[in-house]
């Protein structure tokens, strides 16, 4: 993250540098960035961005067709931003890409729990940029991150597209030999320095044919949460540190966490997960209840009603 | 390229500047001015009176009614403009991150149209 781009006139010559720091500028909304790096960072047609995004045809036209609008009116430049502007401008831009791979990895609406096709081209286009620019280690962290997260795609819904958690899945169903990538990447890297090196780092514990080490899950996490100070990342924190031997501890670390994520079924969902460990049934079933009234995809629904079957709560 | 930056801000905070705040910020914008006859940027600017002398015209057919106010009752009011030149939208950006006031919007100027008669 310390070498500044390779001395050239334009900053970082590369014309298609350009077009995706453009299509990243953060004057555009984030819905436009991310079907203009579709559109001319993996150089997809409209018909299939559109269909990654859920949308008509005619809708992702008009997004784009506005976006270019846009960037013609507002004098938006097809230019690499200077050295100093570089970490925050690459910043947006891995977001972008990290969106994109996470709505893939955890569809948020619709009947599929995830869509590997959309995961598969944030995936390229991290490869793309760590092309483009081969000094930054952020892009590598990234890079490791999706592709760790990716190769347990298989593993990750059972023959009847039923989620299947972390625990639970076959080992066999990984792509071992992209694990194998990922932990490559990822020794390239030096000490923890950004989030995605700290959530990358993350993956790899969870792709390990051993036994999960939660302790060291947990206190990546804590150190996530200090550099993020994410409610999703205090979510999984507590995950963690349930996993680690101390429910209790993880229950309290949700304090507060319902009123700051109103929308997400995983507060209530891990809730109930905890309240079933320390055997209380009434609160657990209060927050199964939750969880079900907020939670958006058919597959996440069949799960939390499993679970509560299980646990014989009705 | 032509811009506006239009300055947003709350009124009341500004009314209830003391005389010391005020010349502050006088000074401020007189750096940014000066900032841009620099660089060539200077088009125009000017400062707004409050929004609380606004007049609003509202045309319904041949009908034009005249009420007290401003067009839009919002906690952020315009409170003045700038208008400059720059090469593009990442040097508009740079300057205006140079103006001492909470909320900047950047606005392309459309270059003059011709109604061809």
């Amino acid at each position: 993250m310390t070498d500044p781009p390779r001395e050239d006139p334009g900053g970082i010559a590369d014309e298609r540098l350009r077009l995706l720091f453009a299509c990243c500028h953060p004057a555009l909304s984030a819905d436009a960035r991310a079907a203009l790096m579709l559109r001319f960072g993996a150089g997809l047609k409209t018909a299939e961005i559109a269909r990654l995004f859920l949308v008509p045809e005619p809708t992702m036209f008009a997004r784009l067709t506005r976006a270019k609008a846009k960037m013609a009116q507002a004098g938006i430049p097809l230019r690499a931003p200077s050295a100093a502007g570089l970490p925050g401008r690459l910043g947006v831009m891995l977001k972008v890409v990290y969106l994109l791979f996470t709505e893939g990895y955890r569809a948020t609406s619709g009947p599929e729990l995830q869509r590997p096709q959309l995961a598969g081209e944030a995936i390229r286009l991290g490869y793309l940029l760590g092309e483009l620019l081969p000094e930054q280690d952020e892009i590598v962290a990234l890079l490791a991150l999706m592709i760790l997260q990716h190769a347990r795609r298989d593993a990750r819904f059972d023959g009847e597209g039923r989620l299947v958690l972390l625990a639970d899945q076959e080992r066999g169903r990984w792509r071992h030999d992209e694990i194998e990538r990922g932990l490559g990447l990822l020794r390239r890297l030096g000490p923890p320095a950004g989030e995605y090196h700290l959530q990358a780092l993350i993956a790899a514990e969870h792709s390990s044919a051993g036994p999960t080490d939660w302790p060291r899950v947990a206190q990546l996490y804590a150190d996530l949460e200090r550099r993020t100070a994410s409610p999703v990342v205090r979510l999984n924190r507590a995950v963690a540190v349930a996993e680690a031997g101390s429910p209790e501890a993880a229950l309290s670390l949700l304090d507060g966490l319902g009123k700051t994520l109103p929308a997400s079924h995983l507060v209530p969902a891990v809730r109930a997960e905890l309240l079933c460990r320390l055997d209380r049934r009434e609160e657990a079933a209060d927050a199964f209840d939750a969880a079900l009234r907020l939670v958006r995809t058919d597959a996440e629904r069949a799960h939390l009603l499993r679970r509560r079957d299980d646990e014989g709560i009705r | 390229m032509e811009y506006a930056l239009l300055i947003y801000g709350d009124e009341k905070a500004w009314e209830s500047r003391d005389e010391a705040g005020i010349r502050e910020n006088v000074a401020r914008h007189e750096r940014f001015m000066t900032l841009l006859a620099e660089r060539d940027a200077m088009r125009g600017g000017k400062e707004l009176a409050p929004s609380g002398s606004a007049t609003t015209l509202r045309r319904r057919g041949d009908d034009v009614s005249v009420t007290d106010g401003p067009f839009a009752e919002t906690a952020e009011v315009l409170g003045g403009f700038y208008l400059i030149e720059a090469a593009d939208l990442d040097a508009a950006i740079e300057l205006a991150r140079e103006l001492p006031e909470g909320v900047v919007e950047i606005r392309p100027i459309v270059p003059p149209r011709k109604s061809g008669s």
